[in-house]
């Protein structure tokens, strides 16, 4: 066993975990955040991006313990007092999601373009940057529209 | 995955130790094709020795006539980098092309390099830039370094800790990604610096990255891309998949191959 | 690049939820057209088992979708409505399909026409315009 230490959400945990945990399975199942997905579980689809000290990573591909002492952002540590992250509420408005299971992932994905390229994002760039969240609906139309007017949101 | 004892690095030196105390042991670089392998069961493992916490082995620096960049750099912070992309701005447009935004973020130089794909991109910068491979024990050139699918010239407890690559006066690269994965179903890599011209290719060979004589013959004369016209690549000892015949992935390092060199004029 | 479907569904009550299964549709329509293909080999085995090899769509092998209707009230429902689930799936790999046997000049194109497919067909055309002259 071994144990990690890390910051999710704001809320410093501890786990004795097997060292073979993944992220996502400590998020998931010992902290029960299941908002993360795993989907492809070969690390393409995305559904499991989370923020690690602020860079998007995909947590079905990165062991626990490589996040031991980092701060970690899920998709439910968006919402701030009740209210909806503006990426949240711009997937709303657009209908930027069908079924629901990329959501997570395209939204942590989006926030961290935003932080990295700002809030004036053209067409081009975000489907460029969504090389790494697959869609099977497949709302990519919306996705894309969201993004921009969620990136615009959160000037 | 199979079990595993996980071990956490503190420098270079201890992970050296690390490794071979160890045993049969991995290093645990970003771990973007490490963690999908273990998964999948394809490597079992008995320890992995994780070199994430080594800070001394993170940095892009230029030193001299050489662009130096740390074995656990990632891609993102290559891409992105002003130095970078005002040295070598075909190595920063080649990390830009890996994977995708999140695997950037993880992913390491090192760790591409000491795993040889032979669809990785890393591997034809080094061999089409001339670059050295520093390691904890020597100094390897690239044409000694990648030996094949998946081996490199590294020992059991040897550790990449830096990669210099000689400034090109110009350089290109040019990629075609399989549709599906990404990766390089063919991808060039072409430099100038001084008399020494460099055209390396990934993705298509069966042994891994290698350089085209032939082509580089050609470049010498005349670095533009009408130089290659009429060089072709024969099939012979190309990879042949569901995505490529042997017979298209020559067409696609003439193709490619040109490409590159364009955009490095 | 440009694409436009229009579509008779009948009356339209809720034309976001619609317009997402065109959208959804189209997509999964040209990934008929050019991407996903699953393959076995000769024991059987399917090796377009993951992502790696399987293709799917991706945002940027996509344009954005101009989506509009024509009106036909359905006469044999009371709602007057028409089913609208994946529709645009129907016309899409027939577009992207005709534009290339078009380009190339001859129906030789299997699905997905992937890169290579398409350079294979591109090389079978320069044959035929050899044999014809």
């Amino acid at each position: 066993m071994a144990s990690v230490t890390l910051t999710v959400n704001g809320r410093t945990v501890s786990a004795d975990v097997d060292p073979r945990t993944l992220l996502v399975q400590l998020l998931r199942e010992h902290l029960h955040l299941t908002g993360t997905h795993v989907g492809c579980d070969t690390s393409q689809c995305g559904a499991c991006v989370v923020h690690v000290n602020g860079r998007a990573v995909k947590s079905c591909t990165l062991l626990a313990v490589q996040a031991d002492g980092a701060k970690v952002v899920t998709i439910e540590g968006l919402a701030a007092n009740g209210k909806l992250h503006p990426m949240q509420e711009a997937f709303r408005e657009n209908h930027g999601l069908q079924c629901g299971f990329c959501t997570p992932g395209m939204i942590m994905t989006a926030v961290e373009l935003v932080n990295r390229k700002g809030n004036n994002l053209d067409e081009h760039t975000i489907r460029e940057e969504l090389e790494g969240n697959l869609c099977r609906c497949t709302g990519y139309h919306n996705i894309v529209k969201a993004i921009a007017a969620g990136a615009k949101a959160m000037r | 995955m199979y079990k595993f004892a996980y071990h956490k690095a503190k420098n270079v030196k201890d992970a050296a130790a690390l490794l071979k105390k160890a045993g049969d042991s991995k290093l645990l670089a970003g771990g973007q094709t490490l963690i999908p392998t273990l998964k999948l069961r394809l490597a079992g493992p008995a320890a992995l020795v994780d070199i994430g916490g080594v800070k001394e082995l993170s940095g892009i620096a230029l030193k001299g006539k050489d662009l130096v960049i740390g074995a656990m750099t990632r891609h993102a912070e290559v891409a992105t980098s002003k130095v970078v992309r005002k040295a070598i701005p075909a190595l920063a447009a080649l990390a830009e092309t890996i994977g995708d935004p999140a695997v950037r973020n993880q992913g390491t130089i090192g760790g591409s390099i000491a795993n040889n794909d032979p669809a990785a991109d890393y591997p034809a910068a080094c061999l089409g830039l001339g670059a050295t491979i520093v390691t904890s024990k020597r100094k390897i050139p690239a044409d000694k370094f990648f030996k094949g699918l998946f081996e490199t010239a590294l020992g059991d407890d040897e550790i990449i800790t830096e990669v210099h690559f000689p400034v090109p006066k110009s350089a290109g690269y040019a990629k075609f990604p399989n549709p599906a994965s990404r990766y390089a179903l063919v991808g060039v890599f072409v430099s100038r610096n001084g008399s020494d011209v460099r055209v390396a290719v990934t993705g298509a060979g069966e042994g891994g990255v290698f350089r085209v004589a032939e082509m580089e013959k050609a470049l010498q004369k005349d670095f533009s891309a009408k130089a290659l016209d009429g060089i072709a690549v024969k099939p012979r000892g190309l990879n042949s998949d569901i995505h490529a015949s042997a017979e298209y992935r020559a067409h696609l390092v003439g193709v490619m191959a040109k490409r590159a060199a364009a955009s490095a004029a | 690049m440009k694409w436009t479907a229009i579509d008779d569904f009948g009356i339209v009550i809720n034309p976001m939820i619609v317009e997402g299964q065109v959208h959804g549709g189209i997509a999964q329509g040209v990934g008929q057209a050019l991407l996903e293909g699953a393959v076995y080999d000769k024991h059987g085995q399917l090796v377009t088992g993951s992502y790696m090899d399987y293709c799917m769509p991706r945002a940027d092998n996509l344009p954005s979708f101009n989506v509009d209707y024509v009106v036909t009230k359905c006469p044999s429902n009371p709602l007057g409505i028409k089913g609208c689930g994946e529709a645009g799936a129907i016309a899409a790999p027939v577009a992207v399909v005709n534009a290339i046997t078009n380009a190339v000049g001859h129906e030789d194109v299997p699905m997905p026409a992937t890169p290579q497919a398409v350079w294979a067909a591109v090389q079978k055309s320069a044959k035929l315009r050899k044999a014809a002259e």
